[in-house]
């Protein structure tokens, strides 16, 4: 997961204008605005294998007791913008506090489960939804 | 201590690539989740 998201923010910040990876798009302003902010916010990769990221600001870690330990230091709070392994990870060493799944309108049909590997029930407590532009919805729970 | 906040796009049937990883469907990226300071 980490090694497209350092593609597609890079892209953006090596070339605003420029057409990107993945979407074959240029990117929008507030996808240029998400970059730059990015850029200055620390960055915490939990990976068995890599040993180099190219993203500034950026320690690698290895395990989720490390992001535990993370978890309990003082500091702003943590966004898990990975894929779905990566929230299910989480998940499961209940180390996640809110979650929040933004819905597209479309069916797929097919490809990857938002959730597939959680090995228990987790209930939600409904925070708060947000109908977003494309008719995109933001739904947003706390655990 | 802080807080994780996990966010995720999905499709309306829970999934979030298509079978060949396709992301062309999320028009897309721009903090969809509220994630920058406000």
């Amino acid at each position: 997961m980490y090694p497209g998201y350092e593609q597609y923010w890079g892209a953006i910040l090596a070339n605003p204008n420029g057409v990107l990876p993945f979407t074959g798009r240029v990117a929008t302003s507030g996808e240029i605005e998400y970059a730059r902010f990015a850029q200055k916010t620390p960055h915490y990769v939990l990976s068995k294998t890599l040993d180099y990221v190219a993203w500034k600001n950026t320690r690698i870690v290895r395990n989720v007791e490390e992001i535990r330990k993370l978890k309990q230091l003082p500091g702003k709070d943590i966004h898990a913008v990975g894929g779905a392994t990566l929230v299910c990870t989480l998940m499961n060493s209940a180390l996640i506090d809110e979650f929040r799944l933004v819905v597209a309108p479309v069916v797929l049909g097919a490809g990857k489960a938002l959730v597939k590997d959680v090995n228990k029930r987790h209930p939600l407590k409904l925070v708060d939804t947000k109908a977003l532009e494309s008719g995109k919805i933001r739904l947003t729970y706390s655990l | 201590m802080r807080r994780i906040i996990a966010a995720l796009i999905a499709s309306v049937d829970g999934l979030i690539e298509g079978p060949n990883g396709e992301l062309d469907w999320v028009d897309s990226w721009e903090d969809p989740f509220d994630l920058l300071p406000q």
